[in-house]
């Protein structure tokens, strides 16, 4: 139970190890408060849809599976972008178009197929939300470093850097920390011997 | 007329690129991309689709959520409606244009969930003064822009292949780096504004 | 046969109940978020013009501020294309015609650059400004609005929006006959 649970936030980590999900992973993390919006609601959408396919997974036919679980994860995501725009429409609207987009993060349709459709309930519910906190997680450290160097603060507040590089605000730098963060997991995991991602 | 379109092609080609500045697409971006034929092969397929998919979810915005008034169906109604269209292609090409469908066939199943093409669907329809000429050109244009995008890094990363890099930075890491520096190359036409 | 009929009876037993629970989840977020939006308006317009202590609606998107029973200015509604998509503004105007200040309800603007148009040093600018507005790049002086860095599309737009909704308050005096 723990290891599944454990799976998507070292071992499969979506971002670092699986490289999916990586619309998102570069467009909102401009500061950390929404790169922690867009994790959480994609680990609520990857919950839920996880629980429903896995219910489901003896009673929906093969040839239109990924039909369904698309219906199924865009009814959710549905669902989020409705409830984010009554209870925290500051942060619907930073994210903007990239809450529909949720639909069409691969993570969520990868887990269906590959897990949830195979596995019962409960196993499934926490393999959604092992992998949806290891995005989360992910999507955190990105944006925080983003946020830091190209606006010089932390959830808004000042960390004291007088000139920032927008640039890393910017498209570019989006690249950049994730290809550098890469690398240095590379060089950490080099350093323990372990296998090179 | 035809300056509005001009712009709006330029705007989604070159100063919105859909993937470098607005990260949309970025899936088959980084996963497409170790050939420059592969790439090419995957950039007209998406273009295609992004052409066919505007036009279809024009007509379902504007003759059945707009005239029902279940506008916050959207999201569910353009993905079925894509994947449904991504599904028709595959097997109208099968069948009709089996030379076609030998190059552009192992693309197509990718691209129902490549946010491109739900992206462009949803940008349409936020903007109120497209109609249905101006949606079908921004999706080909944006289309045109993938393509641009994917083939240039496709012929950086060939080079890449072959270039004396760190250990730990071989791959992903060194791609990724890359594409940041195409997305600042592409930063130069940012502050263009094409006659709107 | 027998398997087309499953096929096609699962996927719309699928979508109705998908149909079903959007119906009713947006029944019951519709209200929240027309109120949220409307919230959002009047906490600008208070902004705006702290002293007025009612806004009177004039027309669709322009609303009249009135404290103690006199007119102490003009919200006004404007929408303008900026370099990412639309910018929305709520433009305050005072009763001898002067600007009160901007607000930017929403923008789609770049992040670091064009979205700094919500920042207070570049809206306290437009404070206490004629119509029309124009913008300059470096620094400004006196009576003109000096652009974002890197963002002058924005900027331009910016001063567009505002210059507009003076138009469209004049317009609305004209049909009204105030």
């Amino acid at each position: 139970m723990w290891k599944t649970f454990k799976n998507g936030i070292f071992d499969e980590n979506p971002t670092f190890v699986q490289l999916i999900g990586m619309c998102p992973t570069l467009a909102v993390t401009t500061a950390l408060s929404n790169g922690i919006g867009m994790g959480l609601s994609a680990t609520a959408v990857l919950v839920m849809s996880n629980i429903v396919i896995s219910l489901l997974r003896r009673l929906i036919p093969s040839k239109v599976r990924i039909a369904a679980y698309v219906a199924i994860i865009a009814t959710f995501v549905t669902m989020i972008d409705m409830l984010l725009q009554a209870y925290v429409p500051a942060l619907s609207e930073s994210l903007g178009i990239f809450i529909p987009l949720i639909v069409v993060n691969c993570i969520i349709l990868a887990r269906a197929e590959a897990f949830a459709s195979k596995n019962g309930v409960v196993k499934s519910a926490l393999d959604g939300l092992g992998m949806g906190l290891g995005f989360t997680i992910a999507l955190s450290l990105i944006s925080a470093v983003r946020e830091i160097l190209g606006n010089g603060t932390i959830l808004g507040h000042s960390v004291g850097i007088s000139t920032p590089a927008i640039v890393m605000i910017l498209p570019p730098g989006g690249f950049l920390t994730l290809g550098l963060i890469l690398g240095i997991i590379n060089v950490i995991r080099a350093k323990k011997g372990g296998k090179k991602a | 007329m035809i300056a509005k379109l001009v712009a709006i092609s330029l705007t989604a080609i070159l100063a919105q690129n859909f993937v470098l500045v607005k990260f949309l697409g970025i899936c088959p971006f980084l996963g497409v991309s170790k050939k420059v034929d592969t790439a090419l092969g995957m950039g007209m397929a998406v273009t295609f689709v992004m052409t066919l998919a505007s036009m279809m979810t024009y007509f379902c915005q504007n003759l059945i959520l707009v005239p029902l008034g279940i506008e916050y169906m959207q999201t569910i109604a353009f993905i079925v409606i894509i994947a449904a269209l991504v599904q028709f292609v595959e097997m109208f090409l099968q069948k009709y244009i089996p030379s076609l469908y030998s190059a552009l066939g192992i693309y197509l199943p990718l691209i129902t969930t490549n946010c491109a093409v739900l992206g462009v669907a949803l940008l349409n329809i936020q903007e109120p003064t497209y109609g249905l000429i101006e949606c079908l050109v921004n999706g080909f244009a944006s289309g045109l822009g993938f393509l641009l995008a994917i083939v240039l890094f496709a012929g950086v990363r060939e080079r890449l292949e072959s270039s004396d890099i760190p250990e730990s930075f071989r791959g992903f890491p060194i791609a990724l780096v890359s594409a940041s520096l195409l997305a600042l190359a592409f930063m130069g036409f940012s502050n263009m504004q094409f006659g709107l | 046969m027998k398997d087309f009929i499953r096929l096609a009876g699962t996927l719309c037993a699928i979508t109705f109940i998908a149909a079903a629970l959007l119906a009713a989840t947006n029944s019951l977020t519709e209200e929240r978020i027309a109120i949220a939006a409307e919230e959002k308006q009047n906490a600008a317009m208070r902004a705006l013009l702290p002293e007025a202590e009612d806004f009177v609606t004039l027309k669709d998107g322009i609303w009249q501020a009135e404290s103690g029973g006199t007119t102490v200015g003009y919200c006004v509604n404007s929408v303008t294309k900026g370099y990412g998509g639309d910018i929305e503004l709520l433009v305050g105007i005072a009763a001898d015609g002067s600007l009160a200040g901007i607000e930017v309800l929403s923008n789609s603007e770049t992040a670091g650059l064009g979205a700094n148009c919500t920042k207070d040093d570049f809206k306290a600018q437009f404070g206490g400004q004629d119509y029309p507005i124009s913008v300059v790049k470096g620094s400004s002086g006196g009576d003109q609005i000096s652009a974002l860095t890197g963002a002058t599309i924005t900027s331009n737009a910016v001063a567009k929006g505002v210059n507009q909704a003076f138009e469209e308050l004049v317009a609305a005096f004209d049909e009204i006959g105030g």
